[in-house]
């Protein structure tokens, strides 16, 4: 350990006392090292003088109030600042709730239809066997029948060229094919479908 | 140290309403809260942002103290922690040059030392301190200013006595070199 280190250890009061009593024995005999402890002494000592420094008391003095009066621009300006960030979300949140939660008001059944009118008798047909095996009309609600029987009675129309009011004849009541086919089968109503279409066909 | 009694009661007083009880606990720390402020972080205008910062804490966080420890100890610990805060804001903005130091001790012409005299050998120190890291400049300023025990430090900065002596003998033996180059 170098003096230097020893003679911070020994103004800090960290020096066990045998180490103590060595160092100071080595103080009495090296002058070097007592002159270097002095340097360090005498450094302290000026700390100490920096230790109450005059300074302008207008700045204590001023101290509470200039705090108070940050404090009161500071929760102004945290009220405004709150207020502008409601706004902003409350315009954000619009948008994204009118952006994703619009509804779709998009008709597709007239689009079916069109494509629909267009198609020959196999697309038809292999469209009527895929209609029947995953659509069941009873799960159907009033609205989807609707759309459901616009596009059933437009292949009706284009595969078996029988109007919707033909069939609701047939069915002798006027009741719309929902209400006809309530209460059948997926399998009666494939029975049904391919009667009439081998009979149009042959 | 200080009065617990007295500050127990500006607390309390506080804590039920009275604004001015908080105001009689800034003209009695103030004085510390700036000279630790000012110690660390070299020049008066960083001094004065960083007892602001101590002040609006204290305000908000007062109702919250138990007198788990001394009042003082409590407000010393939020003046270093926001010290040691503000001086890493200060070197990251430096990095980044968005802030130009050397105006800012220029700028410290409106320093509030009006004995020139003392002013110039606290600029000295000053100088020789900011030189030094962060956590050295604190123990050494806590235990050559203050004159605290390495407990209350530890207290106050919740690091190790063994690490702060360390810190304080690496600062003195640091600080000695560069006042001896200074001379």
């Amino acid at each position: 350990m170098s003096n230097k280190d020893k003679i911070i250890l020994y103004i800090d009061g960290h020096m066990g006392r045998a180490e103590r009593e060595e160092f100071e024995s080595d103080l009495r005999v090296s002058k070097e090292l007592s002159d270097e402890l002095g340097r360090y002494r005498d450094f302290l000592s000026r700390l100490k003088e920096l230790e109450d420094i005059p300074v302008e008391e207008d700045y204590f003095v001023n101290m509470a109030p200039n705090f108070r009066s940050r404090l009161r621009k500071k929760r102004k300006a945290g009220y405004l600042s709150k207020l502008a960030l409601g706004a902003t979300t409350a315009a954000a949140l619009k948008i994204v709730a009118l952006f994703f939660f619009k509804e779709n008001r998009v008709n597709n059944v007239p689009v079916l239809q069109n494509v629909i009118s267009q198609m020959n008798s196999s697309d038809v047909n292999s469209l009527l066997n895929s209609y029947s095996d995953q659509i069941n009309l009873n799960d159907l609600t009033q609205d989807d029948q609707a759309s459901y029987d616009s596009v059933l009675n437009s292949m009706i129309y284009k595969e078996l060229q029988v109007s919707p009011n033909a069939i609701s004849s047939l069915a002798g009541d006027n009741s719309d094919l929902s209400t006809m086919f309530k209460g059948v089968d997926q399998k009666e109503v494939d029975l049904v479908y391919n009667e009439i279409l081998h009979k149009r066909i042959y | 140290m200080t009065d617990n009694s007295s500050d127990f009661e500006l607390v309390k007083s506080f804590i039920s309403g009275d604004e001015s009880a908080f105001n009689k606990i800034i003209s009695k720390y103030q004085q510390k809260i700036y000279w630790h402020a000012r110690r660390m972080s070299g020049n008066h205008l960083d001094a004065d942002e960083i007892v602001q910062e101590v002040l609006l804490v204290m305000y908000n966080k007062l109702k919250d103290f138990k007198f788990q420890s001394s009042l003082y100890t409590w407000i010393y610990r939020i003046t270093a922690t926001r010290s040691i805060n503000f001086l890493k804001k200060r070197n990251l903005r430096k990095i980044f040059s968005l802030d130009d130091n050397e105006v800012r001790s220029v700028k410290s012409g409106s320093d509030i030392i009006s004995d020139l005299e003392k002013k110039e050998k606290w600029e000295r120190l000053e100088k020789v301190l900011q030189k030094i890291s962060s956590t050295q400049r604190e123990v050494f300023i806590m235990r050559s200013f203050d004159e605290l025990s390495y407990d209350e430090i530890a207290e106050i900065t919740g690091k190790s006595v063994g690490g702060l002596k360390a810190n304080y003998f690496h600062a003195m033996k640091k600080i000695m070199e560069l006042m001896k180059k200074d001379e």
